[in-house]
């Protein structure tokens, strides 16, 4: 019963050694192969070099691994431990109280399993089944197995691990902390290189110290066959790794660097190509979008990165490790320009934006003074805008500054154009087109040229002589507009009333419109007259003459007048002139016309004048003409109307009489 | 429009937006077939021109039946197609154009109702017919005289004889008196003819108070047919005085009339007030020559002008219409070649 019991712990065993052993394969398989390694050297008289194996691998930088290697090394330790005890129990049955094997040559094992190895090839043949059957071999240790000795072993074991797992632990802390230490400045270099050397120191000693003060009777109760100079061996195999594996480190490390160093080359060339080739975008789109602003200094700059990258780009898979880490350097610098380039577009577009601004502000007040309503447009710069906001702000300030000085020029052309009309000047040669200098990206220039070489010079140039033209002109169009008051005429009067050059060209319009209004006029007086004749004409044939209203009366004057007004221009002398002759015309017309409402009157009473002359002829054959109900001057006028249009009748003036011809002595 | 029950806002919903409230639809509906009250005001006066232009006048609706190429209907004037070579029987087909045509202007509604037409042109004689032309409407006729052509005579008839068939109150004028009219105003200068007509005209429709009164008073004393003269514009430059001045009324009447048939006189005087008293000893004179008066009277207007001029009319009440004797041989050789243009039997 007995014997089932430890043969089934030691299969358990033996297959949980191999389970975890093919887990840690799985998980770190180089872990697993140095743990077998180490296992395999405790059959050996070099056993104390498991522990060099072990720790010179955690101390190299196998942190990831550790745990692994470790757990790997005691499960698959563990099981031949106790067969080593269990033989070494029946070898020296005699010393009771020696306590179990824990940390030695398992010497026992090595013996009576197979001859003496004198290599590393245990595990390679394969172990002949004589030896399994050796009832000598398996008595003892089964034996050993299902007595209470084998219950000593469970303590030291327990105190292997924990002295191992403390050695790891050790060397794992040494090792974290040098290379934490070569993060400060100075002292990474030499850390990095002398940290595995400085683990293999610390690991071996401190498994030799714990695994030896612990081993005796009255603490772990134990045997170790390390002594000093196994230690020393200890030490010296723990050396001799950790300086391999520095070498190994440093060897790597060498090669990794330039590697390094050639590849972060590489990258930030390709980063830095990108970001030129953006800014080379970026100030093509901005130059072709606003010429005006000036990115010489940030092309150039951008150009001279774009070559040095080249030439750096050309010679990266070649040159050496200290080449290419100066040229890291060099291109770290070429980065930092690079990519302040946007920003400093961006701030220099603003900066071409804000002095616009205060450019179109400046003028406007100079267009303001010149008296003209028409303004630059302008705009107030965002908070902080970023490039696309900017520069579409700039491109449309720009177009409409081009649009109002477009506009401002022509109606400075027209203004200039309508004044030297006014004045009777000649006319000068065309102004220079503020387009020149917009063409040439000269915004400054173009505004100056339009607001204060062109307007205002004109307006503080004209204003005096204005004043004086217009003073006669205003006189004669309040004489004319008295006699025809519109609209019209009162509001050229109060436009003439302060005028200045830069309303030149509405000035000129109302010349033309008093022009037009002095045609007017004097064709209704035409039609007037023509009208009047025709009408009395139609009362009685001989009536216009008779009335002295033989219709048109001014005919001579008017045409004159009006041949005049087509003919000359519409200056502010010759239109003064022009509305005087017309407003005496007019006024000569209308007294004309208050005398004919006289004549008018007497004539509309003709139709009934006639009939009632008509009939008292009829009835008398003669006719005093005191007689007729009509007042003198009437019965005298239709007296000689009636006689005209009445042949067979005769009136005599001296007698004041109308006879019928019949009737005649 | 849709009602909230708590008299909020309208709202095209099922419930109301302000208190949920369910929308009445129903009542909605119900509330759609009430019409709104609606006050129309008129014109105090209404004319209507049948051929002849009309002419503008304030506070009066004025419009015109006239004929032309084609048919045409506005507001104010409705132009019936002129029939090549029509009598005034072939236009008697459109009565019931120009009767739904009146209505639908509202002609009839005014108090005071003027019909001013030239009888000499076919349209006049349906106007005159024309059922919504109220009985009390004064009729303003331009008739045909011895200058006529005897259509036009035939055609004048036929509309003064349906006009007195209606007992149509009417102002006779003659074709030639009206085309020898003068007339002169400060506003307007001298116009003559048609346009002095029509001048004359506006200042009647301007005084239609005195007018219609005028023409009321008369007809309660069964006068219907009356004769005008005028005097437009007048003053001391013109005329010795004012008894000179009406005195020169007898020989220029608008129709020729028997001074026997003369029932009344009714002078309207529009001048500056001091002129007042010479112009009412000169009617009193005036009137005392007809010596068959039944009644008179006399309307003063004060108006003022630079000229210090002043207008007479005179209105006279006749016993019987004198144009018809005028007009009848003319008619008569007509209607013989013409039975269709006989008035009596179209009757």
């Amino acid at each position: 019963m007995a014997r089932n019991t430890i043969g089934v712990i030691l299969i358990v065993s033996v297959v949980a050694a191999l389970l975890i052993n093919s887990l840690s394969a799985i998980r770190e398989a180089s872990s697993m192969a140095i743990a077998i390694l180490a296992v395999a050297t405790m059959l050996t008289p070099y056993y104390y070099l498991s522990v060099a194996l072990i720790m010179a691998a955690i101390a190299t930088g196998r942190e990831k691994g550790m745990w692994p290697m470790a757990v790997t090394y005691l499960i698959t330790l563990t099981p031949l431990l106790v067969i080593e005890n269990g033989l070494a129990s029946a070898n020296n049955p005699t010393n009771p109280e020696a306590g179990p094997i824990i940390f030695a040559q398992l010497l026992n094992l090595k013996t009576n399993m197979r001859p003496p190895l004198t290599s590393l090839n245990i595990f390679l043949p394969a172990p002949t089944t004589d030896n399994f059957r050796d009832t000598n071999t398996v008595g003892p240790i089964l034996s050993y197995l299902s007595g209470t000795r084998v219950y000593e072993i469970l303590i030291p074991l327990a105190i292997l691990a924990a002295v191992f797992s403390l050695t790891a632990i050790a060397a794992g802390m040494a090792d974290k902390t040098l290379r934490r230490l070569a993060a400060i400045d100075g002292t990474g270099r030499l850390l990095n290189t002398i940290t595995p050397t400085v683990v293999s120191i610390i690991t071996p000693l401190t498994f030799a110290l714990l695994i030896t003060s612990l081993s005796p009777r009255h603490l772990g109760g134990y045997q170790t066959t390390l002594r000093a100079t196994d230690t020393l061996f200890l030490l010296l195999g723990s050396l001799t790794l950790g300086a391999a594996y520095t070498a190994k480190e440093y060897a790597t490390s060498r090669l990794e660097r330039t590697d390094l160093a050639r590849n972060t080359l590489k990258t930030r060339l390709e980063t830095l190509q990108k970001i030129t080739s953006d800014n080379h975008r970026l100030i093509t789109r901005i130059q072709s979008k606003a010429p005006s602003i000036d990115l010489g200094q940030e092309s150039k700059a951008n150009e001279e990165a774009v070559s040095a990258l080249n030439d750096v780009g050309n010679g990266v898979d070649t040159m050496e490790r200290g080449t290419l880490e100066q040229w890291v350097a060099e291109v770290d610098e070429i980065s930092h320009r690079v990519n302040g380039l946007p920003e400093a577009t961006r701030l220099k577009i603003i900066a071409e934006l804000n002095t616009l601004t205060t450019y179109t502000k400046t003028y406007n007040e100079s267009l303001k003074e010149a008296g003209i309503t028409k303004a630059f447009k302008t705009t107030e710069a965002r908070g902080d805008p970023t490039t696309e906001q900017a520069l579409a702000d700039y491109t449309r300030l720009t177009i409409e500054i081009k649009r109002d000085a477009n506009t401002l020029f022509g109606s400075y052309r027209e203004a200039q154009k309508a004044y030297n009309i006014l004045t009777s000047r000649p006319t000068p040669p065309p102004p220079l087109d503020p387009f020149t200098s917009f063409d040439s990206n000269d915004n400054e220039g173009g505004l100056r040229l339009v607001a204060e070489e062109y307007w205002l010079r004109f307006h503080h140039g004209n204003q005096a002589d204005l004043r004086r033209s217009t003073i006669t002109l205003l006189e004669s169009v309040k004489r004319f507009n008295e006699l025809q008051d519109t609209a019209d005429l009162r509001e050229i009067t109060r436009r003439l009333d302060s005028p200045i050059p830069s309303d030149s060209t509405t000035i000129l319009r109302d010349t033309e419109t008093l022009k037009t209004a002095i045609d007017a006029a004097l064709s209704h007086i035409e039609s007037d007259s023509e009208k009047l004749g025709e009408t009395i004409r139609a009362l009685a044939p001989g009536a216009p003459g008779l009335l002295g209203v033989d219709a048109p009366r001014y005919t001579k004057g008017i045409e004159r007048l009006r041949e005049r007004n087509r003919e000359l221009e519409p200056t502010f002398s010759d239109t003064s002139t022009l509305l005087d002759e017309a407003s005496t015309l007019i006024k000569a017309h209308r007294e004309e016309g208050r005398r004919d409402a006289v004549n008018l009157i007497i004539a509309a009473h003709y139709p009934a004048a006639e009939k009632v002359i008509g009939a008292e002829l009829r009835e008398r054959g003669t006719i005093h003409l005191p007689d007729l109900p009509y007042a003198d001057n009437a019965a005298r006028i239709y007296a000689h109307l009636y006689t005209h249009s009445n042949p067979a009748t005769h009136y005599d003036e001296e007698n004041e009489e109308i006879t019928e011809h019949d009737k005649l002595p | 429009m849709t009602s909230c029950p708590n008299s909020h806002d309208d709202a095209w919903d099922l419930n109301c937006p302000q208190c949920l409230a369910r929308i009445d639809y129903g009542e909605a509906c119900r509330g759609l077939l009430k019409l709104p009250e609606a006050s129309v005001s008129f014109e105090m006066a209404e004319a209507v021109f049948a051929a002849t232009p009309k002419t503008p006048a304030t506070n009066a609706f004025t419009c015109e039946l006239a004929t032309g190429p084609e048919k045409h209907v506005e507001a104010d004037t409705l132009t019936l197609k002129e029939i090549e070579g029509g009598t005034w029987r072939d236009y008697l087909e459109e009565d019931e154009t120009l009767r739904k045509w009146l209505r639908r202007i509202s002609i009839g509604r005014s108090r005071h109702k003027l019909l001013i037409m030239d009888t000499t042109k076919p349209i006049s004689v349906l106007a005159a017919g024309n059922a919504s032309i109220d009985r009390d409407t004064t009729v303003v006729a331009i008739t045909a005289d011895d200058t006529s052509t005897p259509m036009e005579r035939n055609t004048s008839y036929a509309a003064l004889k349906t006009i007195h068939g209606r007992k149509l109150p009417t102002i006779l004028v003659t074709s030639s008196y009206a085309e020898n009219l003068a007339a002169f105003s400060e506003s307007s200068g001298l116009s003559r003819g048609r346009r002095a007509l029509n001048q004359i005209i506006t200042g009647y429709i301007n005084q239609i108070r005195t007018i219609s009164s005028f023409i009321e008073r008369d007809r309660k004393i069964g006068i219907e047919a009356h004769a005008l003269s005028m005097l437009i514009s007048a003053n001391e430059i013109v005329y010795r005085d004012v008894d000179a001045a009406i005195e020169t009324q007898r020989q220029l009447g608008s129709t020729p009339y028997d001074e026997e048939d003369v029932l009344s006189i009714r002078l309207l005087a529009v001048s500056h007030w001091e002129r007042f008293n010479k112009i009412e000893r000169a009617y009193r004179r005036f009137r005392s020559r007809y010596t068959n008066l039944i009644d008179s009277e006399i309307s003063l207007s004060e108006a003022d002008t630079r000229q210090r001029l002043y207008d007479i009319h005179i209105l006279y009440g006749l016993r019987r219409d004198p144009v018809i004797p005028l007009l009848r041989e003319g008619y008569e050789a007509v209607a013989k070649r013409i039975p269709s243009l006989r008035w009596e039997d179209h009757r």
